[in-house]
């Protein structure tokens, strides 16, 4: 063992054992000591076999004189143009999993912590596409936003170098992903529009690129959006139980949908974040999600209406429906009833409202289990006109108290 | 007297077989290298390694409870030499191979029924714990049987490492148990050869590891940690065994490239990158502030023990390897500076430059 290489350690450790320093370097004890004496005044003695560095820059000269040209050479070229396309993928997992991950962490401050790591790998993919515009740290201005200029150039930049493994829409959508999970961990009101956007890039990206990875994203988007937007949709506090329901609904249904097709369940959680956009901006006109709700009369008795999609499985068979539109995905539709169906329509929302308003129940799971305890008593009220309508009453309270059960996620 | 296995893991007969497998590679550790090279060229040497590997079998089974080891390896040894013997009678065996098998048996006859993988244990728990002085924790090793390849669809033939380590967390009581997982049926020469890496692995990254949890895709303690673990590996090799130390070496750098190259899964994305960092931030020392080699090489060992000896969450620690992507943001450049002049240690480092790029959110 060479005397240069135990003194380039301990100034490395500055203060040390002597078994301390062995260990570091793969000397012997003995070797360390016989090194240490070639160095009085450089290495003091603070202890039984505790040592301390004083004149550091006098033992590198002396290591650098005592190596050869070609050790002294550095071993690695700095990274920045060698980073591999096999790095940058690397960086791009790390970052997807440590977003997913954050569903899972408790402490808001270790969120905030996980999202600032996933959007700076972000960044660093970006910067290594795009190293004329900069460092990777540079990109950020640490407004509320998040939403920098510096940014969306680059992107733009990008599209001329990025890799086929590298997709830019990819790394939007984990970038505005991991924006929000910062803010929503920091507290921080997020626009609607954020979660419209985020919602697009992702089913921009599920379009085009099947990979399990998305797939959790989405989920862990649709949990962060929950989380965000509460089951009274956007920016509504005082929802009724009856918006609550429907919205609660969406959200429970696009989150299972999301576990079996992510890339069908992207369009649809975008639609709702639409749809709930709309209706927010609508609450100054009290046009707000309902149960049941005429909203044009049609030639021969025929009516347009806005209604809660269950309703339907709980018409009679010889009253006539027809589902034209959804509106709130899988909870909200447009349809065309006769006006047998209508007044039956009406007849179940006013029973349900009644029960939702009376509820002393005030949690989205009781509103669901509310739901399909009406449900049951529609069904065996109206059995009469007909049969079937127990059999597709109980599937439709299965279903119900299933999405109950759901656990609500951070 | 009824003779035991020494890990409740294992059965006697089991434990048994591996000891054989494992003291025969030990007697002949200074030709491992060419041993697994030649067994996945040469028929004959893989006719060997397969006689062994029955012979190890056989004799673990055939002997009563009351033999003891040395008595179980003396059953095995004759066997396989009797299989070396008849192997170099063949007039058109390679003359490589007659070579390596003649040297195999002569080393072979000289075997001592000691604990291979104890004696390995002991000896990196001894340079681990020189490492972190009071910061150590005692640690015991356990032995336990796999009934299949420790990565999911791997061949032998491209990764022929069939042994793994973890150390369960958190740790129980007052020693760290480190557990080595052995699939006994395929354990080969490449196989011996790593045990030194992932015991130092597990020693340097894992047994006095202060952190709220384990994770397996951590940055920190499965890449940024590894290449320290890895650097003292190449400096302790020699003394751990310099007979086993080119082999050792060698097969570190194979297992390290079959877990962060030939896997896209996040645990190997995480080794890459934090492995990486530790490369980018070596580089640095080198580049920027114009250290020796060897000084570099033992600030990024010396960050690495010292942030693992931090009782802080492994969420941070990923936070702060994950900013050591070249070039560094000023304020960690400079905080960096500071660490290397002595002006502040490594927890004020660590605190100060987790937050020198903002994070999202306004109330960070």
């Amino acid at each position: 063992m060479k005397a240069s290489a135990i003194l380039a350690a301990a100034v490395a450790l500055q203060e040390f054992r002597v078994r301390q320093l062995a260990a570091y370097c793969g000397a012997t004890p003995e070797e360390v000591e016989a090194a240490l004496a070639t160095a009085p005044g450089w290495i003091e003695p603070t202890g039984p076999q505790q040592w301390r560095v004083v004149e550091p820059d006098a033992i590198r000269t002396a290591v650098r004189s005592a190596e050869t040209p070609e050790s002294l050479q550095p071993t690695t070229e700095p990274a920045t143009d060698a980073v591999s396309r096999a790095r940058l993928i690397a960086r791009l997992v790390v970052a997807e999993e440590t977003l997913i991950e954050c569903g899972t962490e408790e402490s808001p401050a270790l969120r905030q912590v996980m999202a600032a790591t996933a959007r700076n790998n972000v960044l660093q993919v970006l910067a290594q596409l795009t190293p004329e515009q900069g460092p990777w740290w540079n990109l950020e201005d640490p407004g509320p936003s998040w939403r920098t200029e510096s940014f969306n150039s680059r992107i733009q930049a990008a599209r001329e170098t990025a890799q086929a493994e590298i997709a830019l829409p990819r790394l939007r959508a984990d970038f505005e992903l991991a924006s929000l999970t910062g803010r929503e961990a920091a507290g921080e009101p997020v626009p609607a529009d954020d979660l419209v956007r985020t919602a697009a890039w992702l089913r921009d990206v599920l379009k085009v690129i099947v990979d399990g990875r998305l797939d959790r994203l989405l989920q862990r988007f649709i949990d962060l959006a929950i989380g965000l937007a509460g089951p009274a949709g956007l920016g509504q506090p005082g929802a009724s139980a009856r918006t609550r329901l429907l919205v609660t609904l969406a959200w429970r249904r696009v989150r299972r949908a999301a576990e079996l097709d992510a890339r069908q369940a992207s369009d649809r959680m975008l639609l709702i974040l639409q749809q709930l956009q709309k209706e927010r901006d609508k609450l100054a006109g009290r046009d707000t999600i309902g149960l049941y709700r005429v909203i044009e009369h049609l030639p021969d008795g025929l009516n347009r209406l806005v209604v809660y999609r269950d309703l339907l499985e709980l018409l009679p068979s010889k009253m006539t429906c027809h589902h034209q539109k959804e509106l709130l995905p899988d909870v909200v539709v447009e349809a065309v009833a006769d006006s047998a169906a209508s007044d039956h329509l009406a007849w179940i929302a006013g029973w349900l409202g009644d029960g939702l308003d009376q509820s002393p129940f005030d949690s989205e799971s009781a509103l669901i289990g509310q739901a399909a305890h009406v449900f049951n008593d529609v069904v065996h009220t109206a059995t009469d006109m007909d049969a079937s309508l127990i059999l597709r009453g109980d599937q439709m309270r299965m279903q119900l108290l299933s999405l109950a059960k759901a656990p609500a996620r951070k | 007297m009824m003779a035991t296995s020494p890990y409740e893991d294992l059965t006697l007969t089991t434990w048994r077989n591996l000891l054989v497998l494992a003291v025969i590679f030990h007697a002949v550790r200074t030709k491992l290298d060419r041993l697994y090279d030649m067994g996945t060229q040469t028929n004959s040497v893989r006719l060997v390694l397969d006689q062994l590997a029955l012979a190890a079998q056989e004799a673990s089974v055939d002997s009563a409870d009351g033999e003891d080891e040395e008595a179980v390896l003396g059953k095995a040894v004759k066997a396989w030499d009797a299989n070396l013997y008849t192997a170099l009678g063949h007039k058109a065996l390679e003359p490589d191979a007659r070579n390596l098998l003649t040297q195999i048996r002569d080393l072979v006859s000289h075997s001592a029924p000691n604990n291979p993988f104890q004696m390995l244990f002991a000896a990196i728990e001894a340079k681990t714990r020189d490492v972190y002085g009071e910061a150590w924790r005692p640690a015991v090793l356990s032995v336990a049987h796999i009934n299949s390849h420790p990565r999911p669809g791997a061949q032998t033939g491209t990764d022929p490492y069939t042994v793994t380590a973890r150390t369960p967390w958190p740790p129980n009581g007052g020693r760290v148990k480190v557990e080595l997982h052995v699939y006994c049926d395929k354990f080969g020469p490449a196989a011996f050869a790593v045990l030194p890496m992932l015991l130092t692995h597990e020693c340097v990254c894992h047994v006095p590891a202060r952190q709220d949890k384990a994770k397996n895709d951590s940055l920190f303690a499965e890449g940024f940690m590894d290449w320290a673990a890895c650097r003292f590996l190449r400096e302790w090799a020699g003394a751990l065994d310099p007979e086993l130390a080119s082999a050792a070496r060698m097969h570190a750098q194979r297992l390290t490239e079959i877990l962060t190259q030939h896997d896209r899964g996040k645990e190997a994305a995480a080794r890459r990158q934090g492995r990486g960092a530790a490369e980018a931030l070596f580089s640095w020392f080198e580049w920027k502030c114009k250290l020796p080699p060897d000084e570099a090489g033992s600030r990024v060992a010396r960050l690495a023990v010292e942030l693992n000896q931090m009782d802080s969450s492994i969420r941070l620690k990923d936070h702060f390897v994950a900013l050591l992507e070249q070039p560094f943001p000023p304020a960690l450049d400079g905080l960096l500076r500071r660490w290397v002049a002595g002006e502040i240690d490594t927890r004020q480092l660590f605190v100060a430059a987790l937050s020198c790029v903002p994070f999202p959110g306004r109330s960070s």
